[in-house]
Parts: C-alpha cells; sequence; structure tokens
C-alpha cells in the first residue's frame, strides 16, 4: 500500500555535525522572529496613542480650550521634564504605599483564602464579612482611617490593603477549589496530608485564578493609594494632584496623572510577567505564545 | 364625527399641548445660585432675600444651592453650571488670571477674614511660629497659606503641611494629629468657638492675616461674562434684592430672624444656631473697607482690588497682571 504523508519525514541524522547545524541555524532565526513579532505586536498600541496625542493638540488649538482645562500635551510633556525630581519624589512615595500594601494584601488574602478552603467554619464566619468590607466605599472609610492612624503612611497602605484584599481572596478561594476532587481523593489515598495536598495540588492549580486577582489588585492598589493621599497628606501624587487642581494648575495635574498611569501600566506589566514564568504551562500563556510564534 | 368637528377637536388639543410647555407671560426667571459652602453667616441675607419674598418682587425663583468650597464654586461658574455663584474672590481671581471668564458684581465681604487657628495654650502668634510645626489645610486653601508663608519669608519646606479633605481639617485638629489649620474666620472655625463656651472643647486662637500683610478681599457674588451680556437684568434684579436683603440683616433686631429663616430653609443641623450667628456677627464688621465704607453695600473699591492683586503679584501666583476692570463691576450695584 502507497503511504502517504501528511508532513514530510525528516531526513536520517548521519552525522553530528549534521545533527548540530540545523540547531544552530534555527535558534537566531528563532530569536529574530520573536523580536519582529512583539514589533508587530506593539506597533498599533504606539500609532494609536500617536494619534490620539495628535487629535488631543490639534483639540486644544483649534477649540482654544484654556489650560486649566486641557493642557496640550506638549505642554505637559515639558512640564514633565521640568518638574522630573518633583514627580519622582512623590511618585515613590505613592509607590511604597502601593506595593506594601498589595504586598500585604496577597500575603494575609491568599492566607485567608487557604483558610477558607480548609475550614468551612471559617468559610461561613468569613465570607459574609468579607463581602461587607467589600461593599463600604473606601472613599467613605477614608476620613477615618486617617483619623485613626494620623497623616503618615500607615492609612494609604491600609485603604490600599482594603481595596485590592477582596480580589485576591475570592479569586484564590475559587482556585483552590476548582481541583477535582478525584484527584484529592487520589493523592490522600497516597497518604498525603493536608498541607502537602494544598501546597502540592491545590496551589499549582490555583495559580492561573491567583494570577487573575493579583492583576486586578494591583490596578485597584493605585486607585487605593490616590484616595488615601486625597484625604490627608503632604506628599505623594495624589496630594500633587490635590494641590495643583487647586492652584488650576493644568500642566503639572496632567503630568501627576501620565506618572500615576505608567506606574499602574508597570506593575500590570510586572505581575503579568511574574505570570508567564510561573506558569509558563497555562493554556492562557500557551496560546499568547503560539499565537507569537505561527508564521 | 365631522370633519369639522374633528378639526376643533386638533385645535383644542394642540392648545392644551402648547398650554402644558408655554410659561404664562411674567413667569419667574429661575436661577441657581451656588453658594461656596454649607450654610455659613454671611449666607444670611441670601437666605432673608428669599424667605421675607425679595427675590420673588423681582420675578426670580431663586435656587439656594450648598456649595464645596470657593475653588468649586469657581470652576462650576466658569462651566456655566449656575447662573450666580458665591465665592471668595481671591480664588476667582487666580481663576480668572488662568482664563476663566468671571467677574465680581457684588463684593458682600471685603475685607477678608483668613487666619492661622491654633489652640489657645499653644497658639501660633506670628508666621514664623509655623517653622517645625504642623498646620492642615485643604486643597483650594493651599494658596492662601502659601501667600502668608511668602510675604512673611517662611520657608515652607520649614512648615509641616498637610493637606486634607474638608470633611476631616477640623477633627484631625481636634484630636491634636496637626498643630493648627488656615480657614476663613467667618466660617466653621467659630464652631470651636461656641464648643469651647459650651465647656466641650478647648479655646482657640487665630492669628489674622490682615496682621501680617495679606488683606485679601472676601467673598461676594460672581457670574460669568457671558451671563453679564445674555442676562444684564437678571442680574441686575438678583443684586437689588440681595442688596435689600443685607440692609436688613445688617440691623442687630433682625439677627435672630435671620438666623431662622437660614437655619430653616438651608436644612442645618440645629447645633449649628449658635455659630452660624456668631459667624454673622464676625462678619458684619467685615463688610466694607475704609475704601467703601461710604457706599452701599457691596460696592467695590479699586484701591482693594488692586491690593489683592498685588499680593498675588509679589508671591508669583500670578504670572502678569490683571485689569482690574476684568475681575468687578459696580454696573449692578445699587446706588441708594
Amino acid at each position: 500500500m502507497r503511504k502517504s504523508w501528511t508532513v514530510p519525514p525528516k531526513p536520517m541524522q548521519t552525522n553530528r555535525s549534521a545533527a548540530v547545524a540545523p540547531l544552530a541555524v534555527r535558534a537566531p532565526r528563532r530569536r529574530r522572529r520573536r523580536l519582529g513579532e512583539r514589533a508587530a505586536n506593539l506597533a498599533p498600541p504606539i500609532l494609536v496613542t500617536m494619534a490620539v496625542l495628535v487629535i488631543w493638540a490639534a483639540a486644544v488649538r483649534i477649540f482654544e480650550i484654556p489650560d486649566y482645562l486641557l493642557p496640550a500635551p506638549q505642554a505637559v510633556a515639558a512640564r514633565m521634564v521640568k518638574e522630573w525630581p518633583l514627580l519622582w519624589k512623590h511618585g515613590v512615595y505613592t509607590l511604597m504605599s502601593v506595593l506594601t500594601g498589595f504586598a500585604s494584601g496577597v500575603v494575609i488574602g491568599v492566607a485567608l483564602a487557604c483558610a477558607i478552603v480548609l475550614s468551612r467554619g471559617m468559610e461561613r464566619v468569613a465570607m459574609p464579612f468579607l463581602v461587607m468590607s467589600q461593599t463600604i466605599p473606601k472613599v467613605a472609610i477614608a476620613p477615618i482611617l486617617v483619623v485613626w492612624l494620623g497623616f503618615g503612611i500607615l492609612p494609604k497602605i491600609a485603604i490600599v490593603f482594603l481595596i485590592c484584599f477582596f480580589p485576591i481572596v475570592v479569586s484564590t478561594v475559587v482556585g483552590l477549589k476548582s481541583v477535582e476532587t478525584d484527584m484529592i481523593d487520589l493523592v490522600r489515598s497516597m497518604g498525603a496530608r493536608t498541607v502537602k495536598i494544598m501546597l502540592r495540588v491545590r496551589a499549582p492549580s490555583a495559580l492561573p485564578q491567583m494570577f487573575a486577582g493579583f492583576k486586578i489588585a494591583v490596578c485597584l492598589a493605585v486607585v487605593g493609594a490616590i484616595v488615601g493621599e486625597f484625604v490627608g497628606s503632604d506628599r505623594g501624587l495624589g496630594y500633587l494632584l490635590l494641590t495643583s487642581t487647586g492652584t488650576l494648575d493644568g500642566t503639572l495635574v496632567w503630568s501627576a496623572l501620565f506618572v500615576l498611569i505608567a506606574m499602574g501600566v508597570t506593575l500590570f506589566a510586572i505581575v503579568s510577567k511574574l505570570e508567564r514564568l510561573a506558569i509558563p504551562w497555562h493554556v492562557s500563556v500557551r496560546a499568547e505564545e503560539a499565537a507569537m510564534y505561527q508564521s | 364625527m365631522t370633519k369639522t368637528s374633528l378639526q376643533r377637536a386638533c385645535a383644542a388639543a394642540a392648545a392644551l399641548l402648547l398650554g402644558a410647555f408655554a410659561q404664562p407671560a411674567g413667569a419667574a426667571d429661575a436661577v441657581s445660585f451656588r453658594l461656596d459652602w454649607t450654610l455659613s453667616g454671611y449666607h444670611l441675607p441670601f437666605y432673608w432675600a428669599k424667605d421675607k419674598g425679595y427675590y420673588a418682587a423681582e420675578n426670580l425663583d431663586v435656587e439656594i444651592k450648598e456649595g464645596a468650597g470657593s475653588g468649586k464654586t469657581v470652576a462650576l461658574m466658569a462651566g456655566r453650571q449656575d447662573d450666580i455663584g458665591l465665592a471668595d474672590y481671591m480664588f476667582m481671581s487666580v481663576g480668572a488670571a488662568k482664563g476663566m471668564k468671571l467677574k465680581g458684581i457684588f463684593g458682600e465681604v471685603q475685607d477678608g477674614a483668613w487666619a492661622i487657628i491654633s489652640p489657645a495654650d499653644r497658639p501660633i502668634t506670628k508666621p514664623a511660629d509655623l517653622i517645625g510645626r504642623s498646620v492642615a489645610t485643604t486643597a483650594d486653601h493651599k494658596s492662601m497659606l502659601d501667600l502668608l508663608l511668602a510675604i512673611n519669608k517662611v520657608p515652607p519646606d520649614e512648615v509641616k503641611i498637610q493637606v486634607t479633605s474638608p470633611a476631616t481639617r477640623n477633627t484631625v485638629f481636634v484630636n491634636g494629629q496637626v498643630d493648627s489649620f488656615i480657614s476663613v474666620v467667618i466660617g466653621s472655625p467659630l464652631d470651636l468657638v461656641v464648643l469651647a463656651k459650651q465647656g466641650k472643647g478647648k479655646p482657640v486662637h487665630f492669628m489674622q492675616f490682615a496682621d501680617f500683610g495679606i488683606a485679601p478681599m472676601g467673598q461676594g457674588v460672581i457670574v460669568n461674562d457671558r451671563s453679564i451680556v445674555e442676562k444684564p437684568d437678571m442680574l441686575r434684579r438678583f443684586v437689588r434684592a440681595s442688596a435689600r436683603a443685607l440692609d436688613q440683616v445688617v440691623k442687630p433686631a433682625n439677627t435672630e430672624e435671620a438666623v431662622n429663616a437660614a437655619m430653616r430653609l438651608s436644612g442645618a443641623r440645629e447645633e449649628r444656631r449658635d455659630s452660624v450667628k456668631l459667624q454673622w456677627l464676625e462678619t458684619v464688621p467685615r463688610l466694607r473697607t475704609k475704601n467703601t465704607e461710604d457706599h452701599p453695600y457691596g460696592w467695590m473699591s479699586n484701591k482693594d482690588w488692586a491690593v489683592a492683586v498685588d499680593i498675588f503679584m509679589k508671591t508669583g501666583q500670578l504670572d502678569k497682571p490683571i485689569p482690574l476692570g476684568s475681575l468687578y463691576t459696580n454696573d449692578f450695584v445699587p446706588t441708594n
């Protein structure tokens, strides 16, 4: 019977150098293709951003929009360059409260989620309070926290923690519970204890949902830091936004806003990168990589 | 149904519909009047005018709305979100310098009453006392604090300036989390004076800006320049009614009645009554300056405005001088 090949068979490798050469040739070609694909992926958002900036500049000029309402993008850029030390100083303060609050949210949130998964009683007690805490507007509770905790960085960290704690707990609980019970029963039958089941079975399976929660939480963390600074502060990007709004300093307002946006986007990108490193096997990461390497 | 009767029925229906939407001849002009804050003593004349029907007599249906700071009222007026506003003229001046088309048409409080408020047992008696100590300010008021420090050559880096929301400012001061705060004297700081008199709080000390080189304009009626072009008659009637009310409310015999009317119309909490009355009593001596004492209430002096603008120029808050004529007009102030 005649064989039909859907994929041509590879030629047999008769000597070592012939076996090595194709690999050595393929690696740089793959790297070049990867860089090209990355550049192609970045081009659309860069082009759209440039188009938005051009339209913005044109609108300010054509409609003679006053500076205090909407300054021209070139004026904002010039101001960012001029006030960079000020923006850096306040940005670092805000970043500290974001990172500290977010890290606290991750540690305590994941721990609480594990406790909820392991104990039905804990779930019945904790979940209603979690939901209640989420429904309290942070803008309403922020002044109370300032009165209780003062003007330092502590109330800002507390607000960041409160705002990003909930998505972390919920996503982690969903992830930890999503393991098939057959798998749990199997490893339990092999003598695995609760802690080992949590670490070796539940946790790896929960990582995709956990990272989804972390990505949401890290963006909310930036919002929480600003809310805290709006209510009571002597530094930070929120303080800068408030005081420059009060003096109708449009270019400084937008400079601070852009720094905030850059902070949020960068933190999101870092968490996404950590996700790719932690769960390279997950379908979302593999699909993204496959889409990048398709010719 | 015949054709004629059908036509009559349609005409009647159309008349009914038009009548539902059309204003009857001589209907009052609806006016949205935005204050600068929640009920304060210097708002009494406007509530009196509404309560006694002075606005209605001028064919105006005035809705008095509370504000959330002069800065916000100035921004609302720049965007024509309200017809008429009441705000601190110093904030309006900064807005006008940035391009906002606003003008003062009735200067109610002409001797601006800014102060640093501190505990009486640890008072801030002069600007230099702020060095090494903390002062709470709302974002809107920070520019006035910067003015005080600049005029008196106090390095701002050596003062711990805490920007707070309006909701927390007085609370953090009472809790001892800051050494002082900045405010208009004829506003909420007098709540603390009343509490101290009632034995519910500690006495406070007022370090007046006027004693240290800053004699700013105070609160007054502001409008958008386009309103002056499009609705001058409405503005004239509003100012006339407000001036008439002010002439009545300044009489000591009418103080209690004015407070009652304002409390009732604004829905303010009863605990604020004594403070509102005290705020008004503190306002009365500030309604005129020595440059306007021979003129009707609300009439503004070029000299007072020049002093206010000069303060901004000296401290760099204004890049270039503003023509005074672009900031205010006395055209609407009644001459009698």
